[in-house]
């Protein structure tokens, strides 16, 4: 068979992922929090080409013409963090984290690209990203971006999915007796309430500062849960630039021209494989029907 | 393909029901006391695809696994309990409460077939709540010459100590700001009738619509007592909360933000079309392959 064949299947292939993973990113253009995916195509396996049959001349072993690609796969999805615009819905439980963590390298600022990313010295910073904390059903923590809390009955605060929300000492946040209007939520995370004493703090967030948000995987509802072997996330310091917004939400970050740019992208991509393959399907027509014909 | 097809139809749906949210929003912008629904989005996984140790590659930034997503679908569905503009109307019995609060209501227990619930030797009654509207006087078969205060469909509003408020039948009644009902009798004197029992609300998300403007406590609530708190005047002072007679609550509905949310739900419906028409074609160009 022509090498060529497979590697436009695996073209085809490739390119059908991506598409799915854009349309994922479009999809979710509304969920509060959400990050989009960026899929990494990677070409794999390598092979190495010689001539076919010895060296005319010295007949010497046939000499190598250099590496070939023959095929490509979606290796992996890249989340980009970039910061959701924030959208005000004036609800005491809707809370919105504004996350820009510098990161200092040999003593200088570092300049993050884009996705989140610089390379110095041939050395890949990633910038840290902060997150709500709850705790999953399995008492493993989550992380999440999407900050609809409510109170449940007896006053412990959820997340939308119902897990508990998590304060700087580990255990969930629990305010017995009060309301969420009555609740104020300061910009580092601090619960307070207006009492006729004074100002008495409930209990403060824990916001989880995780050094690489790339190790983070996806579970769906909104939540992302550490790879196995990954240190736990501390909490975010004062000097970090995060601020806790109580009545806003924060909007998927999906830029809706830039996804349907892509998409069409590989849809012509895909299209351009299939013709790849219908050449070859031509070619062997040719090799099976008309050379061998008596 | 599949997965695109599949991704786009689900968020498709998704959208449909928050359009259909929207509309009935909107459709209901002038209908007394009614509060507005609302909803929003979370992602949907699908599928994990562990890949083999052997395909760590070079330069991978995340753990090895590809965690597909299937698009979004609707989570956190919530009444809007914000106050309404309060309009005002010439008819004594018009009544809106100011603030989060309820009036208590009692209302008969009815089975499949629509007949009345007997338990003990009366009719079982549930006890649920009114955000107001246009009460009226009823009239009471064992009482004759006196009226009793009911909602608009006839259901019983309850006093502080349980009781119900009953006048004499060509009375006409002041109910002030912290409920107290009073009439004036043949005599010129000024008589109380019982203050009405004002509820305040603790927990918005565990009270359920029944229609009507009434309310129930959602299914799975524990104690009463953590959703709902007894208004005194302390409560109410703290909280703004108010009785006002001649007034009725219009819809919280801000048709502004309803049409703007309108017109992002029908852009991303556009979207997601386009995806799923994207994967079509797709479809169609693998069909093509061969002839």
């Amino acid at each position: 068979m022509i090498r060529g064949l497979y590697t436009a299947a695996s073209g085809m292939l490739a390119q059908q992922r991506r598409h799915d993973a854009i349309t994922n990113n479009i999809a979710n253009m509304l969920t509060p929090g959400y990050k989009q995916d960026t899929a990494a195509l990677r070409s794999f396996p390598e092979m190495l080409i010689h001539l076919m049959g010895p060296d005319a001349r010295s007949g010497q072993p046939a000499p190598q013409i250099g590496t070939l690609y023959t095929g490509v796969y979606m290796d992996e999805l890249l989340p980009s963090f970039t910061q959701g615009d924030l959208t005000e819905t004036k609800k005491p439980g809707d809370l919105a984290l504004i996350s820009n963590i510098g990161v200092q390298y040999n003593g200088q600022q570092v300049a993050f690209d884009q996705s989140g990313k610089a390379v110095i010295d041939g050395q890949v910073i990633y910038q840290p990203q902060a997150f709500f904390t709850v705790l999953g059903a399995d008492g493993e923590r989550r992380y999440t971006r999407d900050g609809r809390f409510h109170l449940s009955e007896t006053g412990q605060l959820l997340s939308v999915n119902g897990e508990p929300v998590l304060g700087v000492d580990g255990e969930p946040i629990e305010v017995a007796g009060l309301t969420l209007d009555q609740i104020r939520i300061t910009e580092n995370g601090t619960l307070v309430v207006q009492t006729e004493a004074g100002v008495q703090v409930l209990g403060q967030l824990l916001i989880s500062r995780v050094d690489n948000p790339y190790e983070l995987i996806r579970e769906g509802n909104g939540n992302y849960r550490l790879s196995e072997g990954a240190a736990q996330p501390v909490a975010v310091t004062a000097e970090d630039q995060v601020a806790v917004r109580q009545g806003y939400l924060e909007r998927s970050n999906v830029d809706a021209a830039q996804s349907l740019v892509d998409m069409m992208t590989a849809l012509r991509l895909y299209e351009a494989n299939q013709k790849v393959i219908q050449a070859f399907d031509q070619t062997l027509d040719k090799a099976v029907n008309e050379i061998g014909r008596v | 393909m599949n997965r695109t097809i599949i991704s786009s139809a689900v968020s498709m749906q998704a959208l449909q029901q928050r359009l259909d949210m929207i509309a009935n929003n909107i459709a209901n912008m002038n209908t007394v006391g009614y509060k507005r629904q609302e909803t929003s989005f979370q992602d949907v996984l699908t599928s994990t695809l562990n890949l083999h140790p052997n395909m760590q590659s070079a330069g991978r930034a995340t753990p090895l696994g590809l965690t597909v997503g299937g698009g979004a679908r609707l989570n956190g569905f919530r009444i809007d309990l914000a106050q309404g503009a309060l309009k005002q109307t010439d008819r004594a019995l018009d009544l809106a409460i100011e603030g989060p609060a309820l009036f208590e209501v009692v209302v008969p227990i009815v089975d499949e077939q629509g007949e009345p619930v007997q338990e003990g030797d009366g009719q079982a009654v549930e006890v649920v709540w009114s955000r107001g509207g246009s009460f009226q006087f009823s009239l009471m078969q064992d009482m004759p010459g006196f009226k009793i205060l009911t909602t608009a469909e006839g259901y019983p509003v309850r006093t502080v100590t349980d009781d119900y408020v009953v006048v004499p039948g060509n009375a006409e009644v002041q109910i002030d700001a912290s409920g107290v009902v009073t009439y004036t009798n043949e005599d010129g004197d000024v008589m109380s009738a019982g203050r009405l029992k004002l509820m305040r609300v603790l927990r918005q998300d565990l009270i359920a619509p029944m229609g009507d403007n009434l309310y129930r406590l959602s299914p799975g609530v524990q104690d009463q007592a953590n959703v709902l708190e007894l208004v005194n005047d302390a409560v109410a002072q703290q909280q703004g909360i108010a009785v006002r007679q001649f007034a009725l609550e219009q819809s919280n509905v801000d048709l502004t933000s309803e049409m703007t949310e309108l017109i992002m739900v029908q852009r991303a419906y556009q979207l997601n079309a386009r995806a799923l028409s994207a994967g079509d074609t797709m479809m169609n160009l693998a069909n093509q392959l061969r002839r």
